[in-house]
Protein backbone atom coordinates (compact mmCIF):
# COMPACT_ATOMS: atom_id res chain seq x y z
CA UNK A 1 0.00 0.00 0.00
CA UNK A 2 1.05 3.19 -0.86
CA UNK A 3 1.22 6.73 0.79
CA UNK A 4 4.31 6.67 3.28
CA UNK A 5 5.88 9.94 4.16
CA UNK A 6 9.03 10.06 5.84
CA UNK A 7 10.58 13.80 6.98
CA UNK A 8 14.01 13.39 7.60
CA UNK A 9 15.74 16.33 10.07
CA UNK A 10 14.28 18.67 7.62
CA UNK A 11 14.74 22.40 7.82
CA UNK A 12 13.56 25.97 5.88
CA UNK A 13 14.97 29.32 5.67
CA UNK A 14 13.14 31.69 3.74
CA UNK A 15 15.87 34.23 2.56
CA UNK A 16 14.06 37.79 1.45
CA UNK A 17 15.60 39.19 -1.73
CA UNK A 18 15.16 42.42 -0.04
CA UNK A 19 18.77 42.61 1.83
CA UNK A 20 17.46 44.60 4.67
CA UNK A 21 15.19 41.96 5.43
CA UNK A 22 16.02 39.20 8.28
CA UNK A 23 15.68 35.67 7.05
CA UNK A 24 12.76 33.73 8.44
CA UNK A 25 13.54 30.56 10.22
CA UNK A 26 10.67 28.85 9.33
CA UNK A 27 10.87 25.17 10.29
CA UNK A 28 14.01 23.70 12.16
CA UNK A 29 15.21 19.84 12.46
CA UNK A 30 11.39 18.54 11.66
CA UNK A 31 11.84 14.11 12.00
CA UNK A 32 8.39 12.47 11.08
CA UNK A 33 6.96 9.21 9.69
CA UNK A 34 3.30 9.38 8.69
CA UNK A 35 2.44 5.58 7.71
CA UNK A 36 0.18 4.46 4.57
CA UNK A 37 -3.78 5.41 5.52
CA UNK A 38 -3.29 7.39 8.00
CA UNK A 39 -5.17 10.22 8.90
CA UNK A 40 -2.69 13.10 10.53
CA UNK A 41 -3.51 16.90 11.23
CA UNK A 42 -1.72 19.61 11.93
CA UNK A 43 -2.30 21.91 14.51
CA UNK A 44 -0.70 25.18 15.63
CA UNK A 45 -0.60 28.58 16.04
CA UNK A 46 -0.28 30.98 13.00
CA UNK A 47 3.45 31.24 12.02
CA UNK A 48 4.47 27.72 14.00
CA UNK A 49 5.52 26.69 10.22
CA UNK A 50 2.69 24.31 9.50
CA UNK A 51 1.98 25.63 6.42
CA UNK A 52 5.65 25.61 5.20
CA UNK A 53 5.97 21.64 6.56
CA UNK A 54 2.69 21.11 4.05
CA UNK A 55 4.63 22.73 1.12
CA UNK A 56 7.79 20.79 1.45
CA UNK A 57 6.16 17.55 1.65
CA UNK A 58 3.62 18.73 -1.42
CA UNK A 59 7.32 19.82 -3.24
CA UNK A 60 6.05 23.30 -3.89
CA UNK A 61 8.93 24.30 -1.65
CA UNK A 62 12.62 22.66 -1.64
CA UNK A 63 14.30 22.00 2.04
CA UNK A 64 17.48 23.72 2.82
CA UNK A 65 18.46 20.76 4.83
CA UNK A 66 17.39 17.33 5.54
CA UNK A 67 14.89 15.24 3.16
CA UNK A 68 11.41 14.40 2.53
CA UNK A 69 10.69 10.77 0.93
CA UNK A 70 7.50 9.70 -0.27
CA UNK A 71 7.31 5.99 -0.40
CA UNK A 72 10.84 5.69 -0.31
CA UNK A 73 11.48 8.41 -3.30
CA UNK A 74 13.17 12.12 -2.73
CA UNK A 75 9.86 14.87 -3.01
CA UNK A 76 11.96 17.37 -5.47
CA UNK A 77 9.05 18.61 -7.14
CA UNK A 78 5.15 18.93 -7.14
CA UNK A 79 3.46 14.86 -8.41
CA UNK A 80 0.17 14.25 -8.97
CA UNK A 81 0.86 11.70 -6.61
CA UNK A 82 0.69 14.33 -3.87
CA UNK A 83 -3.01 15.88 -3.84
CA UNK A 84 -3.32 19.70 -2.19
CA UNK A 85 -6.45 21.78 -1.42
CA UNK A 86 -5.86 24.95 -0.09
CA UNK A 87 -8.14 27.17 2.07
CA UNK A 88 -9.12 29.80 -1.02
CA UNK A 89 -8.86 30.05 -4.59
CA UNK A 90 -8.17 25.91 -5.28
CA UNK A 91 -10.21 26.14 -8.24
CA UNK A 92 -9.72 27.79 -11.95
CA UNK A 93 -12.33 30.08 -11.93
CA UNK A 94 -12.36 30.32 -15.53
CA UNK A 95 -13.22 27.13 -16.17
CA UNK A 96 -16.54 25.00 -14.54
CA UNK A 97 -16.63 22.25 -12.40
CA UNK A 98 -16.42 19.32 -14.81
CA UNK A 99 -13.68 21.32 -16.52
CA UNK A 100 -11.68 21.96 -13.43
CA UNK A 101 -11.78 17.97 -13.05
CA UNK A 102 -10.60 17.65 -16.78
CA UNK A 103 -7.87 19.85 -16.12
CA UNK A 104 -6.70 18.10 -13.42
CA UNK A 105 -6.99 14.70 -14.88
CA UNK A 106 -4.95 16.16 -17.95
CA UNK A 107 -2.41 17.29 -16.40
CA UNK A 108 -1.75 14.23 -14.87
CA UNK A 109 -2.12 12.66 -18.02
CA UNK A 110 -4.82 10.63 -16.95
CA UNK A 111 -7.48 12.12 -19.08
CA UNK A 112 -9.55 9.43 -20.85
CA UNK A 113 -13.02 9.95 -23.45
CA UNK A 114 -15.88 9.01 -22.46
CA UNK A 115 -14.98 8.11 -18.60
CA UNK A 116 -17.60 8.04 -16.17
CA UNK A 117 -15.04 8.90 -13.16
CA UNK A 118 -15.96 12.46 -13.26
CA UNK A 119 -19.95 11.51 -13.35
CA UNK A 120 -19.60 9.43 -10.11
CA UNK A 121 -17.11 12.26 -8.72
CA UNK A 122 -19.69 14.72 -9.06
CA UNK A 123 -22.71 12.83 -8.05
CA UNK A 124 -20.45 12.01 -4.58
CA UNK A 125 -19.93 15.33 -3.99
CA UNK A 126 -23.47 16.63 -4.51
CA UNK A 127 -22.67 18.70 -7.54
CA UNK A 128 -24.31 17.20 -10.99
CA UNK A 129 -26.46 20.08 -10.96
CA UNK A 130 -23.49 22.65 -11.20
CA UNK A 131 -21.19 20.88 -13.22
CA UNK A 132 -21.30 23.85 -15.78
CA UNK A 133 -21.13 26.21 -13.18
CA UNK A 134 -18.09 28.40 -12.85
CA UNK A 135 -16.47 29.17 -9.23
CA UNK A 136 -18.26 32.56 -8.50
CA UNK A 137 -21.65 30.61 -8.75
CA UNK A 138 -20.71 28.72 -6.34
CA UNK A 139 -21.22 28.74 -2.26
CA UNK A 140 -17.90 28.35 -0.45
CA UNK A 141 -19.14 24.82 0.85
CA UNK A 142 -19.42 23.12 -2.81
CA UNK A 143 -16.15 24.80 -4.35
CA UNK A 144 -14.29 23.31 -1.28
CA UNK A 145 -16.18 20.01 -1.85
CA UNK A 146 -15.28 20.26 -5.88
CA UNK A 147 -11.84 21.13 -5.39
CA UNK A 148 -11.57 18.17 -3.20
CA UNK A 149 -12.99 15.74 -5.81
CA UNK A 150 -10.49 17.51 -8.27
CA UNK A 151 -7.78 16.62 -6.18
CA UNK A 152 -8.84 13.23 -6.07
CA UNK A 153 -9.55 12.74 -9.46
CA UNK A 154 -6.26 11.73 -10.41
CA UNK A 155 -6.63 9.29 -7.58
CA UNK A 156 -3.21 10.38 -5.36
CA UNK A 157 -2.10 8.24 -2.15
CA UNK A 158 -1.56 11.43 -0.29
CA UNK A 159 -4.09 14.16 0.06
CA UNK A 160 -2.30 17.17 1.73
CA UNK A 161 -4.96 19.84 2.77
CA UNK A 162 -4.01 23.53 4.06
CA UNK A 163 -6.48 24.48 5.89
CA UNK A 164 -9.42 23.74 3.46
CA UNK A 165 -12.71 24.45 5.78
CA UNK A 166 -10.70 27.56 7.25
CA UNK A 167 -12.94 29.78 5.60
CA UNK A 168 -16.33 28.37 5.97
CA UNK A 169 -19.18 28.69 8.30
CA UNK A 170 -19.37 26.42 10.94
CA UNK A 171 -22.52 24.00 9.83
CA UNK A 172 -20.57 23.60 6.35
CA UNK A 173 -17.39 23.06 8.07
CA UNK A 174 -19.06 19.99 10.32
CA UNK A 175 -20.73 18.64 6.78
CA UNK A 176 -17.54 18.45 4.90
CA UNK A 177 -15.42 16.98 7.84
CA UNK A 178 -18.22 14.25 7.67
CA UNK A 179 -17.40 14.36 3.88
CA UNK A 180 -13.58 14.21 4.47
CA UNK A 181 -13.68 11.40 6.57
CA UNK A 182 -16.25 9.31 3.93
CA UNK A 183 -14.14 10.12 1.28
CA UNK A 184 -10.62 8.50 3.54
CA UNK A 185 -12.62 6.10 4.53
CA UNK A 186 -13.95 4.91 1.05
CA UNK A 187 -10.30 5.47 -0.60
CA UNK A 188 -7.84 4.58 2.30
CA UNK A 189 -5.69 7.06 1.18
CA UNK A 190 -3.09 9.12 3.48
CA UNK A 191 -4.27 12.51 4.43
CA UNK A 192 -2.41 15.46 6.51
CA UNK A 193 -4.88 18.13 7.17
CA UNK A 194 -3.18 21.38 8.34
CA UNK A 195 -5.65 23.23 10.56
CA UNK A 196 -6.12 25.64 13.24
CA UNK A 197 -8.90 24.31 15.12
CA UNK A 198 -8.38 21.99 17.49
CA UNK A 199 -11.43 20.26 17.44
CA UNK A 200 -11.60 19.70 14.10
CA UNK A 201 -8.57 17.72 14.48
CA UNK A 202 -9.83 15.58 17.44
CA UNK A 203 -12.74 14.85 14.98
CA UNK A 204 -10.69 13.66 12.28
CA UNK A 205 -7.08 12.73 12.76
CA UNK A 206 -5.43 9.25 13.93
CA UNK A 207 -2.96 11.39 15.06
CA UNK A 208 -2.42 14.82 15.83
CA UNK A 209 0.94 16.49 15.45
CA UNK A 210 1.17 20.13 17.78
CA UNK A 211 3.48 22.20 16.69
CA UNK A 212 4.83 25.51 18.46
CA UNK A 213 5.79 29.17 17.21
CA UNK A 214 8.86 30.91 16.49
CA UNK A 215 10.93 27.32 16.76
CA UNK A 216 9.27 25.79 14.31
CA UNK A 217 9.16 22.46 15.68
CA UNK A 218 6.77 19.48 16.38
CA UNK A 219 6.50 20.00 20.43
CA UNK A 220 4.14 16.71 20.92
CA UNK A 221 2.36 13.60 19.05
CA UNK A 222 -1.32 12.43 20.42
CA UNK A 223 -2.46 9.60 19.10
CA UNK A 224 -6.63 9.72 19.22
CA UNK A 225 -7.68 6.40 19.34
CA UNK A 226 -11.42 6.78 19.32
CA UNK A 227 -12.86 4.82 16.59
CA UNK A 228 -15.56 6.37 13.50
CA UNK A 229 -17.61 7.95 13.42
CA UNK A 230 -16.73 10.27 16.35
CA UNK A 231 -18.90 12.06 19.18
CA UNK A 232 -18.28 15.18 19.80
CA UNK A 233 -19.88 15.07 22.28
CA UNK A 234 -18.25 12.24 24.14
CA UNK A 235 -16.14 12.74 27.24
CA UNK A 236 -13.28 10.91 25.94
CA UNK A 237 -13.51 13.77 22.90
CA UNK A 238 -13.68 16.58 25.77
CA UNK A 239 -10.55 15.17 27.37
CA UNK A 240 -8.32 14.83 24.38
CA UNK A 241 -9.61 18.54 23.29
CA UNK A 242 -8.34 19.80 26.94
CA UNK A 243 -5.37 17.92 26.68
CA UNK A 244 -4.32 19.58 23.14
CA UNK A 245 -5.38 22.81 24.06
CA UNK A 246 -2.62 22.35 27.29
CA UNK A 247 0.03 21.52 24.61
CA UNK A 248 -1.19 24.60 22.70
CA UNK A 249 -1.19 26.74 25.84
CA UNK A 250 -4.58 27.43 25.85
CA UNK A 251 -5.50 25.41 28.47
CA UNK A 252 -4.97 27.66 32.18
CA UNK A 253 -7.93 27.84 34.06
CA UNK A 254 -6.79 25.89 36.55
CA UNK A 255 -3.31 28.05 37.16
CA UNK A 256 -3.59 30.14 40.48
CA UNK A 257 -2.70 33.59 38.37
CA UNK A 258 -5.34 33.28 35.41
CA UNK A 259 -7.64 35.98 35.38
CA UNK A 260 -9.43 37.31 32.10
CA UNK B 1 -71.08 39.82 -22.23
CA UNK B 2 -69.82 40.17 -18.96
CA UNK B 3 -66.54 38.23 -20.04
CA UNK B 4 -66.35 40.80 -22.69
CA UNK B 5 -66.50 43.54 -20.17
CA UNK B 6 -64.40 42.19 -17.87
CA UNK B 7 -61.67 41.98 -20.05
CA UNK B 8 -61.98 45.40 -21.16
CA UNK B 9 -61.82 46.18 -17.16
CA UNK B 10 -58.70 44.13 -17.16
CA UNK B 11 -56.79 46.04 -20.56
CA UNK B 12 -57.81 49.14 -18.78
CA UNK B 13 -55.99 48.69 -15.63
CA UNK B 14 -52.92 47.38 -17.61
CA UNK B 15 -53.74 50.60 -19.71
CA UNK B 16 -51.91 52.99 -16.62
CA UNK B 17 -50.04 55.85 -16.79
CA UNK B 18 -46.33 54.10 -16.44
CA UNK B 19 -47.21 51.80 -19.81
CA UNK B 20 -48.68 55.11 -21.82
CA UNK B 21 -45.33 57.00 -20.46
CA UNK B 22 -43.24 54.16 -22.06
CA UNK B 23 -45.17 54.21 -24.97
CA UNK B 24 -44.80 57.82 -25.67
CA UNK B 25 -40.80 57.20 -25.14
CA UNK B 26 -40.71 54.45 -27.93
CA UNK B 27 -42.53 56.65 -30.47
CA UNK B 28 -40.16 59.57 -29.94
CA UNK B 29 -37.54 59.13 -32.46
CA UNK B 30 -40.49 58.80 -35.09
CA UNK B 31 -41.55 62.42 -33.67
CA UNK B 32 -37.97 63.46 -33.80
CA UNK B 33 -37.66 62.32 -37.34
CA UNK B 34 -40.73 64.28 -38.09
CA UNK B 35 -40.03 67.33 -36.76
CA UNK B 36 -36.94 67.24 -38.84
CA UNK B 37 -38.23 66.69 -42.42
CA UNK B 38 -40.31 69.52 -41.61
CA UNK B 39 -37.84 71.60 -40.58
CA UNK B 40 -35.57 71.39 -43.38
CA UNK B 41 -38.19 71.53 -45.99
CA UNK B 42 -40.96 73.79 -44.37
CA UNK B 43 -38.85 76.83 -42.32
CA UNK B 44 -37.26 79.40 -44.46
CA UNK B 45 -33.31 79.36 -44.91
CA UNK B 46 -31.62 82.27 -43.96
CA UNK B 47 -29.46 83.69 -47.21
CA UNK B 48 -26.01 81.91 -46.88
CA UNK B 49 -22.59 84.05 -48.13
CA UNK B 50 -22.14 83.27 -51.11
CA UNK B 51 -18.85 81.49 -51.07
CA UNK B 52 -16.64 80.05 -54.18
CA UNK B 53 -15.59 76.77 -52.57
CA UNK B 54 -18.83 75.38 -52.25
CA UNK B 55 -22.29 75.23 -54.29
CA UNK B 56 -25.20 76.09 -52.16
CA UNK B 57 -27.75 73.14 -52.66
CA UNK B 58 -30.62 72.08 -50.57
CA UNK B 59 -31.37 68.68 -52.04
CA UNK B 60 -34.43 65.55 -50.57
CA UNK B 61 -31.15 63.53 -49.60
CA UNK B 62 -31.33 64.77 -46.33
CA UNK B 63 -35.31 64.48 -45.75
CA UNK B 64 -35.21 61.12 -47.53
CA UNK B 65 -31.97 59.95 -44.88
CA UNK B 66 -34.24 61.03 -42.53
CA UNK B 67 -37.50 59.51 -43.71
CA UNK B 68 -35.83 56.18 -43.80
CA UNK B 69 -35.18 56.55 -40.14
CA UNK B 70 -38.70 57.51 -39.25
CA UNK B 71 -40.27 54.59 -41.42
CA UNK B 72 -37.49 52.23 -39.42
CA UNK B 73 -38.70 53.18 -36.14
CA UNK B 74 -42.37 53.24 -37.22
CA UNK B 75 -42.05 49.61 -37.85
CA UNK B 76 -39.88 49.00 -34.91
CA UNK B 77 -42.67 50.38 -33.06
CA UNK B 78 -45.45 48.36 -34.33
CA UNK B 79 -43.90 45.10 -33.66
CA UNK B 80 -42.68 46.24 -30.68
CA UNK B 81 -46.70 46.10 -30.01
CA UNK B 82 -46.62 42.23 -29.96
CA UNK B 83 -43.17 40.91 -28.87
CA UNK B 84 -41.84 41.70 -25.82
CA UNK B 85 -37.67 41.11 -26.98
CA UNK B 86 -38.24 44.24 -29.34
CA UNK B 87 -40.42 46.14 -26.90
CA UNK B 88 -37.37 46.02 -24.52
CA UNK B 89 -34.81 46.95 -26.98
CA UNK B 90 -36.86 49.80 -28.39
CA UNK B 91 -37.79 50.79 -25.11
CA UNK B 92 -33.74 50.96 -24.09
CA UNK B 93 -32.30 52.68 -27.34
CA UNK B 94 -35.51 54.89 -28.04
CA UNK B 95 -33.90 57.78 -25.46
CA UNK B 96 -30.72 57.48 -27.00
CA UNK B 97 -31.90 57.70 -30.36
CA UNK B 98 -33.82 60.22 -29.48
CA UNK B 99 -31.33 62.68 -28.55
CA UNK B 100 -29.47 61.82 -31.11
CA UNK B 101 -32.28 62.95 -33.55
CA UNK B 102 -32.68 66.09 -31.79
CA UNK B 103 -28.86 67.31 -32.06
CA UNK B 104 -28.76 66.32 -35.41
CA UNK B 105 -32.47 68.63 -35.42
CA UNK B 106 -30.74 71.71 -33.56
CA UNK B 107 -27.53 71.55 -35.75
CA UNK B 108 -29.54 71.64 -38.93
CA UNK B 109 -31.88 74.56 -37.37
CA UNK B 110 -28.47 76.57 -36.27
CA UNK B 111 -26.72 76.06 -39.75
CA UNK B 112 -29.47 76.51 -42.29
CA UNK B 113 -32.36 77.98 -40.38
CA UNK B 114 -30.90 80.79 -38.05
CA UNK B 115 -26.96 80.91 -39.81
CA UNK B 116 -25.02 81.46 -36.69
CA UNK B 117 -22.08 79.36 -37.71
CA UNK B 118 -19.58 80.70 -40.42
CA UNK B 119 -19.58 79.33 -43.90
CA UNK B 120 -18.10 77.44 -45.42
CA UNK B 121 -16.52 75.53 -42.26
CA UNK B 122 -19.82 74.18 -41.26
CA UNK B 123 -21.93 72.20 -44.09
CA UNK B 124 -25.12 71.42 -42.79
CA UNK B 125 -26.34 67.65 -43.01
CA UNK B 126 -27.63 67.38 -46.43
CA UNK B 127 -24.65 68.66 -47.71
CA UNK B 128 -22.34 66.18 -45.84
CA UNK B 129 -24.85 63.66 -46.64
CA UNK B 130 -24.61 64.25 -50.26
CA UNK B 131 -20.65 64.33 -50.15
CA UNK B 132 -20.73 61.22 -48.45
CA UNK B 133 -22.40 59.63 -50.93
CA UNK B 134 -20.98 60.83 -53.90
CA UNK B 135 -17.22 60.19 -53.06
CA UNK B 136 -18.50 56.63 -51.14
CA UNK B 137 -16.03 54.65 -53.00
CA UNK B 138 -13.28 56.65 -52.32
CA UNK B 139 -14.52 56.66 -48.49
CA UNK B 140 -14.27 53.21 -48.49
CA UNK B 141 -11.49 52.30 -49.94
CA UNK B 142 -9.55 55.12 -47.43
CA UNK B 143 -11.88 52.87 -44.96
CA UNK B 144 -10.40 49.79 -45.53
CA UNK B 145 -6.63 50.86 -45.62
CA UNK B 146 -6.90 52.56 -42.20
CA UNK B 147 -8.65 49.21 -41.11
CA UNK B 148 -5.77 47.26 -42.06
CA UNK B 149 -3.08 49.38 -40.50
CA UNK B 150 -5.21 49.82 -37.51
CA UNK B 151 -5.87 45.99 -37.16
CA UNK B 152 -2.02 45.14 -38.37
CA UNK B 153 -0.74 47.10 -35.58
CA UNK B 154 -3.18 46.69 -33.14
CA UNK B 155 -2.71 42.64 -33.49
CA UNK B 156 1.17 42.56 -33.32
CA UNK B 157 1.22 45.44 -30.65
CA UNK B 158 -1.45 42.94 -28.45
CA UNK B 159 0.45 39.93 -29.08
CA UNK B 160 3.78 41.26 -28.10
CA UNK B 161 2.22 43.15 -25.21
CA UNK B 162 0.71 39.65 -23.58
CA UNK B 163 3.98 37.76 -24.58
CA UNK B 164 6.27 40.84 -22.62
CA UNK B 165 3.38 40.74 -19.69
CA UNK B 166 3.59 37.06 -19.10
CA UNK B 167 7.17 37.11 -19.27
CA UNK B 168 7.60 39.94 -16.91
CA UNK B 169 4.53 38.35 -14.36
CA UNK B 170 5.67 34.79 -14.80
CA UNK B 171 9.83 35.58 -13.96
CA UNK B 172 11.04 38.21 -11.80
CA UNK B 173 14.40 38.32 -13.89
CA UNK B 174 12.44 39.30 -17.17
CA UNK B 175 10.49 41.97 -14.85
CA UNK B 176 13.55 43.89 -14.22
CA UNK B 177 14.16 44.20 -18.09
CA UNK B 178 10.62 44.90 -19.40
CA UNK B 179 8.64 46.77 -16.24
CA UNK B 180 11.20 49.79 -15.98
CA UNK B 181 10.67 50.71 -20.14
CA UNK B 182 7.05 49.76 -20.11
CA UNK B 183 6.53 52.35 -17.28
CA UNK B 184 9.08 54.67 -19.44
CA UNK B 185 7.10 54.64 -22.51
CA UNK B 186 3.26 54.34 -21.06
CA UNK B 187 4.09 58.17 -19.38
CA UNK B 188 5.31 59.47 -22.97
CA UNK B 189 2.42 60.02 -25.06
CA UNK B 190 2.56 58.25 -28.66
CA UNK B 191 2.74 61.25 -30.56
CA UNK B 192 5.91 62.70 -29.09
CA UNK B 193 7.67 59.89 -31.44
CA UNK B 194 6.22 61.18 -34.46
CA UNK B 195 8.90 63.33 -35.55
CA UNK B 196 11.60 60.83 -35.34
CA UNK B 197 8.87 57.93 -36.94
CA UNK B 198 9.01 60.03 -40.21
CA UNK B 199 12.78 59.54 -40.42
CA UNK B 200 12.63 55.64 -40.59
CA UNK B 201 13.19 54.37 -43.66
CA UNK B 202 10.71 51.74 -43.89
CA UNK B 203 8.03 53.58 -45.79
CA UNK B 204 4.72 54.95 -45.05
CA UNK B 205 2.89 51.88 -44.26
CA UNK B 206 4.87 49.88 -41.69
CA UNK B 207 6.05 53.63 -40.13
CA UNK B 208 2.27 53.38 -39.62
CA UNK B 209 1.82 49.75 -38.01
CA UNK B 210 4.91 50.38 -36.21
CA UNK B 211 3.47 53.61 -34.60
CA UNK B 212 0.71 51.58 -33.82
CA UNK B 213 2.28 48.53 -32.28
CA UNK B 214 3.91 50.91 -30.19
CA UNK B 215 1.29 52.34 -28.62
CA UNK B 216 -0.87 49.06 -27.85
CA UNK B 217 1.92 47.03 -26.46
CA UNK B 218 2.82 49.36 -23.49
CA UNK B 219 -0.44 49.55 -21.82
CA UNK B 220 -1.42 45.48 -22.49
CA UNK B 221 2.44 44.94 -21.28
CA UNK B 222 1.64 46.88 -18.21
CA UNK B 223 -1.89 45.26 -17.39
CA UNK B 224 -1.21 42.14 -18.40
CA UNK B 225 1.89 41.70 -15.70
CA UNK B 226 -0.49 43.90 -13.26
CA UNK B 227 -3.00 40.66 -14.06
CA UNK B 228 -0.42 37.53 -13.93
CA UNK B 229 1.33 38.94 -10.61
CA UNK B 230 -2.22 39.12 -9.10
CA UNK B 231 -3.48 35.74 -9.34
CA UNK B 232 -3.94 33.95 -6.44
CA UNK B 233 -0.65 31.68 -5.20
CA UNK B 234 -3.25 28.91 -4.70
CA UNK B 235 -4.14 29.20 -7.85
CA UNK B 236 -0.72 28.70 -9.68
CA UNK B 237 0.37 26.16 -7.27
CA UNK B 238 -3.08 23.99 -7.12
CA UNK B 239 -2.21 23.70 -10.92
CA UNK B 240 1.52 22.55 -10.17
CA UNK B 241 0.41 19.96 -7.53
CA UNK B 242 -1.30 18.17 -10.28
CA UNK B 243 2.19 18.41 -12.29
CA UNK B 244 1.54 21.04 -14.84
CA UNK B 245 4.08 21.09 -17.52
CA UNK B 246 5.82 25.29 -17.83
CA UNK B 247 4.33 25.70 -21.54
CA UNK B 248 0.83 24.51 -20.03
CA UNK B 249 1.31 26.69 -16.93
CA UNK B 250 1.28 29.79 -19.37
CA UNK B 251 -1.61 29.32 -21.99
CA UNK B 252 -3.38 27.24 -19.84
CA UNK B 253 -3.26 29.02 -16.18
CA UNK B 254 -1.44 32.67 -16.07
CA UNK B 255 -2.67 34.05 -20.08
CA UNK B 256 -7.14 32.38 -19.12
CA UNK B 257 -6.55 33.71 -15.24
CA UNK B 258 -5.16 37.05 -16.27
CA UNK B 259 -8.00 37.81 -18.74
CA UNK B 260 -9.98 40.20 -16.96
CA UNK B 261 -6.72 42.84 -16.67
CA UNK B 262 -5.52 41.73 -20.71
CA UNK B 263 -8.92 42.95 -21.56
CA UNK B 264 -8.17 46.25 -19.78
CA UNK B 265 -5.11 46.50 -21.44
CA UNK B 266 -6.44 45.86 -24.61
CA UNK B 267 -9.08 48.39 -24.43
CA UNK B 268 -6.98 50.92 -23.36
CA UNK B 269 -4.37 49.35 -26.63
CA UNK B 270 -7.17 50.57 -28.71
CA UNK B 271 -8.02 53.83 -27.54
CA UNK B 272 -3.84 54.48 -28.31
CA UNK B 273 -4.20 52.69 -31.25
CA UNK B 274 -6.88 55.10 -32.46
CA UNK B 275 -4.97 58.14 -32.04
CA UNK B 276 -1.86 56.61 -33.42
CA UNK B 277 -3.61 55.79 -36.57
CA UNK B 278 -4.82 58.98 -37.29
CA UNK B 279 -1.61 60.86 -36.43
CA UNK B 280 -0.46 58.52 -38.66
CA UNK B 281 -2.41 59.35 -41.73
CA UNK B 282 -2.13 63.00 -41.13
CA UNK B 283 1.57 63.08 -41.06
CA UNK B 284 2.54 61.17 -44.37
CA UNK B 285 0.31 57.83 -44.92
CA UNK B 286 -0.93 58.74 -48.27
CA UNK B 287 -3.99 56.53 -47.81
CA UNK B 288 -6.31 55.97 -45.78
CA UNK B 289 -9.51 58.17 -43.87
CA UNK B 290 -7.17 60.23 -41.84
CA UNK B 291 -5.33 61.47 -45.43
CA UNK B 292 -9.15 61.53 -47.04
CA UNK B 293 -9.95 64.06 -44.25
CA UNK B 294 -6.70 66.35 -44.00
CA UNK B 295 -6.75 65.77 -47.94
CA UNK B 296 -10.38 67.22 -48.25
CA UNK B 297 -9.41 70.20 -45.50
CA UNK B 298 -6.56 71.22 -48.10
CA UNK B 299 -8.93 71.19 -50.99
CA UNK B 300 -11.62 73.32 -48.82
CA UNK B 301 -14.03 70.80 -49.57
CA UNK B 302 -15.47 70.70 -45.98
CA UNK B 303 -19.01 68.76 -46.63
CA UNK B 304 -16.36 65.55 -47.51
CA UNK B 305 -14.03 66.35 -44.50
CA UNK B 306 -17.18 66.18 -42.17
CA UNK B 307 -18.19 63.21 -43.87
CA UNK B 308 -14.76 61.62 -43.41
CA UNK B 309 -14.88 62.32 -39.34
CA UNK B 310 -18.27 60.82 -39.13
CA UNK B 311 -17.11 57.58 -40.93
CA UNK B 312 -14.00 57.61 -39.12
CA UNK B 313 -16.02 57.85 -35.65
CA UNK B 314 -18.13 55.37 -36.32
CA UNK B 315 -15.53 53.01 -37.33
CA UNK B 316 -13.79 53.49 -33.82
CA UNK B 317 -17.05 53.43 -31.97
CA UNK B 318 -17.24 50.04 -33.91
CA UNK B 319 -13.92 48.43 -33.15
CA UNK B 320 -14.19 49.32 -29.63
CA UNK B 321 -17.80 47.60 -29.68
CA UNK B 322 -16.02 44.30 -31.24
CA UNK B 323 -13.71 43.71 -28.26
CA UNK B 324 -16.20 45.04 -25.77
CA UNK B 325 -18.31 41.68 -27.03
CA UNK B 326 -15.11 39.78 -27.42
CA UNK B 327 -14.46 40.57 -23.60
CA UNK B 328 -17.84 39.67 -22.40
CA UNK B 329 -17.87 36.15 -24.06
CA UNK B 330 -14.09 35.62 -23.09
CA UNK B 331 -15.08 36.48 -19.56
CA UNK B 332 -18.37 35.40 -19.43
CA UNK B 333 -16.92 32.69 -16.44
CA UNK B 334 -16.48 36.23 -13.76
CA UNK B 335 -19.23 37.39 -11.77
CA UNK B 336 -19.46 41.65 -11.69
CA UNK B 337 -20.97 44.88 -13.48
CA UNK B 338 -17.49 46.06 -14.44
CA UNK B 339 -17.80 43.80 -17.83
Amino acid sequence: MNGKIEIKNVSKTFIPVETDKRPVHALGLINLVIEPGEFVCIVGTSGCGKSTLLRLIAGLEKPNGGEIFCDGELVDKPSPQRGMVFQEHSLFDWLNVRKNIVFALKAAKKYKKHDTLIDTLLQKADLVEFANSYAYQLSGGMRQRAALIRSLAVSPDILLLDEPLGALDSFTRMSLQDYIIQLWRERKNTMLMITHDVDEAVYLANRIVVMKPHAGKITQIVDIPMPYPRNRGSSEFASLRTKLLKHLDFAKEDEQDYNL
Amino acid sequence: MKNVLNKFKANAKKLNVKSVINAVIRALPIVVCALIIAVYLGAPNKILPPTPFAVIEFTNTWAGFIGAFALFFFVWNIIALFFERARKRLQKGAPIYTVIFVLFLLYDVAVLKLAIFPQPFFPWPDAILRAMISDSSMLLKSLGHSLSILLIGYIIGGGLGIVLGVSAGLMARARQFIRPFARFFSSVPIVTWVPIMVFIPIGFYLRAVFLIALGVSVPVTLMTMNGVLAIPKSTIEAARTFGIGKAAMIYKVAVPASAPSIFNGLAAGMGVACTALIIAEMMGVPAGIGWYMDMQRGFLNYAAMYGAIVVLSLTFFAVNAVLNFIKKYALRWKAGKDL
